[in-house]
């Protein structure tokens, strides 16, 4: 028992201890495996890949989106309750619609709104075709009618399906505006848009949830269009000073409203617009800045600082006047806005339409030029004449043209006459206490008039008082050079007190065609205006000046003449004598070696003119110089060379230079011949051109004798001789340059 | 005698206790030591020990039954700035090892056009329903962290959404992005 209970308890011992170790061995793998990092539990993974597309938000034009939205149709006079396509309603009434300013409510949009609960809390939807997968937007405007009501939007497959978008709830008093966005589900492709009463302020539950503007599409798309008017000129061509009227009509052809929607232009410095023209159609308002651009914040609540709503079916408008600047003729305004917008889903992302640029040309219009001059001064009590020039350079009739001058009480204007195209005036003359007002309705002035209308009257002032009468001319019609429509003249009243006689008349810097005059300032009680010329005294006013000299010009070489001066003062009085006469002899123009001259002879009494001529254009010594008709030959015309001996040449036919005047002897009658022309020339072949008066000329040779047409004889191929020089006409010649 | 008898403490039976103890231990030792290692502790294999067997486990994640899906259409609807698009249908996150998974989705990378990454948020969420919904407007989707039971699946919905300060630039693109989902095993 004993060794059996041994071996009892030593098995008892062992089943003990391996009981013990297998608790130790737990624990310990427990422990050991507890106390590992997070690293230690095992990991696995996994991965996708997906893609996905972004919108892009010029693209959500799109045909298919709700319909009458703001119930415009069918029009209502009053409220009305009826069917309304393409709504559909759960109301067996139908739809409540109301007109503009129902119990004082004004329409959000358009003229008619509804009232959701009719006869009684009802559903109204329209359903659309859809696309799945398609996002389609919505929005509403909603007001309480006597407090605060409610009511669903729902949107699905059907009414009854219909999902639950939100719940709106407004007060009265102000329209509300709610948005939203629904992606088609898969296989929906006709989705229903409804709008569920839910509750209203009113004891009565056909009361309530006034809703306009609904909208449920897939996008916002706007259409421009601008126009411009003439509202001057009868709507015809656009002249300077016309005045526009440019309208921008903008309309949201899409299923969703735009938002944000500004009109932005920059004005050209030719158009001018007028602020207080700026109409906007359904909502906004509109400002330009100094650098004219010009900026329209449109739609239903645009601010001052930041674009409105353009529902769908809407239609917003931008209207100003703008006055076409006075330089603007003969240019084209441009006129091409932009609209900026953005969608409901893309706020951030710009969308733009630009309607189609306007380019306005502008004609001239009538440019009236007007001119005043005296025509006639008078003594103190004589009738003095203005004359009043008016021309219209066009290019258009100047319509209604009206002069008005003005005269001081130092001239009375009497009469009127008109010349050229100027038509008879109708005048009437209003006094004043300090003028008097001269108004002349001239009328219709085509473009290309010009005329002249004479106004004369009595002067009454002192002698010298000067009366200054001012014209300006105006017209209905736009000028585009508006300056040159006034002018001024005065009118000094005359006296008759003459200058005194100008003195010390000299002459200086005289040449073969020129001759300045100078005298001593004349003198006149009032004063001296200016100084007549005159050749010799008593003859014609050959110049006058103003100055105390004149440079005369275009005078015949180797001529003598006379000159004389007169002062003139205002009243036209001249000195009563003339100055001291001074006498001015041009000198030849000096003889030009290179010139071919052709010499004429004109016998004192006959009427032809004959020329020099070496006879028979002889090549021979002895070949006879004659005078002959003139016929331009080269035996006509001559040449001077130059000798050893100043102012002596030696004179050859152009023809040949081998020969040139000669005679054989130095006596009296010797005959005037060619011969051949020596080196050294001697006294027989070398002549001398001494100034004869009158622009004519002798021709002396080296002994002292001159050429001379024995017995001033017209005989043609008569030969000349040599004579003692002598103050004759058979002794004077014209020289004239001929090549 | 008494001292044989002190002994008699080492007989065999004795020794056997000692030898049994002993191994338990080392088995013990060393499976608290082998169990402290990283990701190749996806055993497959078993062993044997003398006293009794420990058989490893396994640890594996599938989307769809599958280790990397594609998801082959995300809703055809497009991104608009702050809002979403989800996935057409759940997608099946099973668990097909032996232990319990937390699975996180831990980086997304877009892979075409990498600029757009910073434009979009993309998440993972457990589905609540048959088909898959965005989270509400103006929030931000998060992804969750999903614990599955060993053999059990979960639905989760992937959504992505356009940043409402998304640009204009990015509109018509498309963003084509990768997700990597990682799943550490629950300690039992």
């Amino acid at each position: 028992m004993t060794s059996t209970g041994g071996l009892r308890g030593a098995s008892a011992r062992f089943v003990v201890r391996n009981r013990i170790a297998f608790v130790c061995a737990f624990v310990l793998f427990i422990v050991l495996a507890g106390t590992g990092t997070a690293a230690a539990l095992w990991n696995t993974s996994a991965s996708l890949t997906a893609s996905a597309g972004i919108a892009t938000a010029a693209g959500n034009c799109s045909p298919n989106y709700l319909k009458n939205g703001s119930f415009e149709t069918p029009v209502v006079s009053g409220v009305t309750t009826k069917a309304v396509d393409p709504w559909t309603t759960t109301d067996p009434a139908g739809i409540e619609v109301w007109p503009d300013n129902t119990g004082g409510v004004r329409s959000a949009l358009g003229s008619q709104f509804i009232e959701l609960n009719a006869s009684r809390p009802g559903t109204i939807s329209q359903v659309i075709s859809t696309t799945p997968g398609e996002t389609l937007q919505w929005s509403l405007l909603h007001r309480g009618r006597d407090g605060v009501d409610a009511m669903q939007v729902i949107i699905g497959a059907s009414v009854a399906t219909a999902v639950l978008q939100t719940t709106v709830s407004d007060d009265k008093g102000a329209w509300v505006r709610s948005s939203g966005a629904y992606v088609v589900p898969a296989g929906q492709t006709s989705t229903t848009f409804g709008l569920k009463s839910v509750s209203t302020a009113s004891t009565q539950s056909s009361l309530g949830n006034l809703v306009d503007g609904v909208s449920f599409g897939s996008g916002s798309c706007l259409n421009s269009v601008s126009t411009v008017t003439n509202t001057g000129n009868g709507g015809g061509a656009v002249r300077p000073g016309d005045v526009l009227e440019y309208v921008t009509t903008v309309t949201n052809t899409g299923g969703a409203p735009a938002i944000a929607a500004v009109l932005a232009e920059t004005l050209p410095a030719s158009l001018t617009p007028s602020t207080t023209s700026f109409v906007m159609t359904g909502g906004g308002s509109a400002a330009v800045t100094s650098t004219r651009t010009l900026t329209a914040r449109m739609g239903y609540g645009a601010s001052t600082t930041a674009g409105g709503v353009i529902d769908p079916g809407v239609t917003v408008g931008f209207r100003f006047l703008a006055t076409v600047g006075s330089t603007a003729g003969g240019t084209s305004i441009d006129y091409s806005p932009s609209i900026a917008y953005a969608d409901q889903l893309t706020p951030t992302w710009p969308l733009g339409v630009s309607p189609a640029a306007l380019s306005t040309p502008v004609v001239f219009g009538a440019d009236i030029v007007a001119g005043a001059s005296v025509v006639r001064s008078a003594l103190p009590g004589g009738k003095g004449t203005f004359a009043f020039a008016i021309s219209n350079t066009g290019p258009l009739t100047a319509t209604a043209l009206r002069v008005n001058v003005t005269f001081p009480r130092t001239f009375s204007p009497e009469s009127t006459t008109q010349s050229g195209s100027m038509p008879a005036a109708n005048c009437t003359r209003t006094d004043t206490t300090t003028t008097f007002e001269f108004a002349c309705l001239i009328g219709d002035y085509t473009a290309g008039a010009s005329g002249v209308m004479n106004v004369t009257g009595t002067v009454s002032g002192a002698q010298n008082s000067p009366i200054t009468a001012k014209l300006v001319a105006t017209a209905t019609s736009t000028d585009p050079n508006s300056a040159n429509n006034t002018s001024s003249t005065t009118m000094t009243t005359l006296e008759s007190t003459p200058p005194l006689q100008v003195v010390q008349t000299t002459a200086t810097g005289t040449t073969p065609t020129t001759t300045t005059l100078n005298w001593k300032p004349g003198s006149d009680n009032v004063g001296v205006v200016g100084y007549n010329v005159y050749s010799g005294t008593g003859g014609a006013v050959i110049a006058t000046s103003t100055s105390t000299s004149v440079t005369l010009t275009g005078l015949a070489p180797g001529t003598t003449t006379t000159y004389s001066i007169k002062a003139v003062d205002a009243s036209g009085n001249l000195s009563a004598d003339y100055s001291n006469v001074v006498s001015v002899t041009t000198p030849l123009a000096p003889i030009s070696t290179t010139a071919v001259y052709t010499i004429t002879k004109k016998p004192m009494w006959s009427s032809e003119t004959l020329c020099l001529d070496a006879s028979g254009s002889g090549q021979s010594e002895g070949t006879a110089v004659t005078q002959y008709p003139c016929n331009g030959g080269s035996n006509q015309r001559w040449q001077f060379v130059a000798t050893s001996t100043a102012d002596y040449y030696t004179v050859h036919p152009l023809y040949t230079s081998s020969l040139s005047w000669a005679v054989k002897t130095q006596w009296v009658g010797a005959s005037v011949q060619l011969l051949n022309t020596k080196t050294s020339a001697s006294n027989e072949q070398i002549w001398k051109r001494v100034a004869a008066g009158g622009g004519m000329v002798q021709f002396q040779n080296g002994h002292g004798k001159c050429l001379t047409v024995p017995g001033d004889a017209s005989t043609h191929a008569l030969q000349l001789q040599q004579a003692d020089c002598s103050n004759s006409n058979d002794q004077f010649f014209t020289m004239t340059v001929a090549n | 005698m008494a001292r044989h008898r002190a002994g008699t403490a080492t007989s065999p039976l004795h020794i056997r206790g000692l030898l049994s103890a002993a191994s338990i231990f080392a088995v013990a030792i060393f499976m608290g030591l082998t169990a402290t290692g990283g990701t190749y502790a996806l055993w497959n294999t078993t062993a044997s020990i003398p006293g009794g067997t420990v058989t490893t486990g396994s640890a594996e994640l599938k989307i769809n039954n599958l280790a990397s899906y594609t998801v082959p259409a995300l809703a055809p609807a497009k991104l608009y700035p702050g809002r979403s698009i989800v996935s057409a249908a759940p997608m099946n996150f099973s668990n097909t090892g032996t232990t319990k998974l937390l699975f996180t989705p831990t980086s997304t990378v877009v892979t075409v056009d990498p600029s757009f990454s910073g434009w979009v948020d993309i998440a993972l969420t457990p589905a609540t329903a048959t088909t898959c919904s965005p989270s509400s407007s103006g929030s931000t989707p998060v992804s969750a962290s999903v614990t599955i039971a060993a053999g059990a699946a979960v639905s989760m919905c992937l959504e992505v959404r356009l940043k409402p300060t998304a640009p204009a630039s990015v509109q018509g693109k498309t963003v084509t992005f990768s997700m990597a989902v990682n799943a550490t095993q629950v300690r039992p």
